[in-house]
C-alpha cells in the first residue's frame, strides 16, 4: 500500500500580511521613539545634577565670602555682590611682609574699650566680586577673575543685601533653566531655585 | 498564544521605560529637596548663632524666630524643624522647639521654659524631617554648633 502524502501550504492573504506589517512597524517605532525618549531623559536628569552641583559651589562661595566680610553691596539688578574682607592673610607688597611670613595668618590688633573688643586686620583689604558673564558666573578677587560655575542653562545668582541695626545679612538664590523644560519656562526656572542666607561675621551680634 | 506572548513582552517594554522615567524624576526631586533641606537648617543655624546671648536663650524670643521659616524654600513650609538648645558639654539644662509644617507656625517649647542663666556653653541642634513626594519614608536632614555666651563685635 502507498500511503499518500499530503501536503498543505496554508500561506498568508495579501490582507494579512499588511496588518501584521503595518502593527510590527507601529510596534518598532513605538520602541524606538521610547528608546530615543528614555535617552534623552536620562541625559536631561544627568545635566540637572550636573547643573545642581554647580548651584551648591556658588553659594559655597558666596557665603564663605560673606561671612569674612566687613562690608557688602549688591547691584539694582541683584546679580552682582561687591564684598570688602579685611586682609587676613599676608601677601607679597604688605607693609609686614618679609620674606617667610607671605602667605601666613596675619596677627591682628585688639583693642577693648568698655564692653567692645575690636580687632583690627589693618587698614588694606580685598575685594570680592561676584557677577554673571553669559553663562558663567565670575568670582573676581582683588582683579584675578575665577570662574566658578559655568552652565548653558543659565545660571542666575542673585543676593539681596538686608541692614539691620546691629547685624547683617544677604539672602541668596541661584536658579537655573532645565534642558526638559516644556512650556512655562518663568515656572521650570522657579522649581529650581536653591536658598541661602550667610551673616557678616563681623557684623554680628549687638550686645 | 503567540500574540498573548508579544503583547506581555511589548507592555512589560513600556512599562520599564514609564518606570525607569518616573525614577529618574524621583530621583530630580529628592535630590532638590535634599538641597532645601541642608541649606535649611544652615540658615537656621545662622540665624541662630547671630542672635546675642539673651535673645538665643529665650524661649519667647526664639519662639518669635522660629514661626517663620528659615528661608523662602518650600521645603522649609512642609518640613517638621526641631531646635534644641542644650547646656555644653553637660546637656543640661535643655530646650526643644518643634515647629509643624507651614509658613507661619507658632513652635511649641519643651519643657515651656528653661534657665541658662548659669550657662555659659550651649550646643544648638537643628533638624529637618520631611516625606518626599510618592514616598512613605521620612527624611531627616540635621547639623549642629556650640555658641558661648560673650560679646562680639
Amino acid at each position: 500500500m502507498k500511503l499518500s502524502r499530503h501536503h498543505k501550504f496554508d500561506g498568508f492573504t495579501l490582507s494579512e500580511m499588511m496588518m501584521s506589517v503595518a502593527i510590527g512597524t507601529f510596534i518598532l517605532a513605538a520602541v524606538l521613539v521610547s528608546s530615543v525618549a528614555l535617552q534623552k531623559s536620562l541625559a536631561a536628569v544627568d545635566n540637572f545634577f550636573d547643573t545642581h552641583m554647580q548651584q551648591i559651589r556658588i553659594m559655597d562661595y558666596l557665603g564663605r565670602d560673606v561671612r569674612r566680610s566687613t562690608i557688602v553691596n549688591t547691584s539694582v539688578d541683584l546679580q552682582t555682590v561687591n564684598c570688602t574682607i579685611p586682609d587676613y592673610i599676608i601677601k607679597a607688597g604688605d607693609p609686614d611682609a618679609t620674606g617667610t611670613n607671605i602667605g601666613t595668618r596675619r596677627t591682628p590688633t585688639i583693642s577693648q574699650s568698655v564692653n567692645v573688643v575690636k580687632v583690627n586686620y589693618g587698614t588694606t583689604t580685598t575685594t570680592v566680586v561676584f557677577s554673571i558673564s553669559g553663562n558663567t558666573i565670575l568670582r573676581t578677587e582683588n582683579g584675578s577673575v575665577t570662574t566658578i560655575a559655568s552652565s548653558t542653562d543659565q545660571l542666575v545668582a542673585k543676593t539681596t543685601d538686608v541692614q539691620l541695626a546691629n547685624t547683617e545679612y544677604t539672602a541668596s538664590t541661584v536658579t537655573f533653566l532645565p534642558i526638559f523644560t516644556h512650556n512655562d519656562v518663568s515656572m521650570e526656572r522657579t522649581g529650581t531655585t536653591a536658598f541661602a542666607t550667610a551673616y557678616l561675621r563681623n557684623m554680628r551680634r549687638g550686645n | 498564544m503567540e500574540v498573548l506572548v508579544a503583547a506581555v513582552l511589548v507592555g512589560l517594554f513600556f512599562a520599564t521605560i514609564f518606570e525607569v522615567n518616573a525614577v529618574c524624576l524621583r530621583y530630580v526631586s529628592a535630590s532638590k529637596e535634599n538641597l532645601a533641606g541642608i541649606e535649611g537648617v544652615q540658615d537656621r543655624l545662622e540665624q541662630l548663632r547671630n542672635l546675642d546671648w539673651p535673645t538665643l536663650t529665650s524661649s519667647t524670643s526664639l519662639s518669635t524666630l522660629l514661626t517663620s521659616p528659615a528661608n523662602g524654600s518650600p521645603l522649609a513650609a512642609i518640613a517638621t524643624e526641631t531646635v534644641t538648645i542644650q547646656g555644653y558639654p553637660s546637656g543640661s539644662p535643655s530646650i526643644t522647639f518643634t515647629r509643624a509644617p507651614g509658613i507661619s507656625v507658632v513652635p511649641v517649647p519643651t519643657p515651656s521654659t528653661v534657665d541658662f542663666s548659669s550657662t555659659r556653653l550651649v550646643r544648638l541642634d537643628v533638624t529637618y524631617q520631611w516625606y518626599p513626594r510618592l514616598s512613605s519614608r521620612s527624611r531627616t536632614e540635621k547639623t549642629s554648633t556650640i555658641v558661648s555666651a560673650g560679646t562680639k563685635k
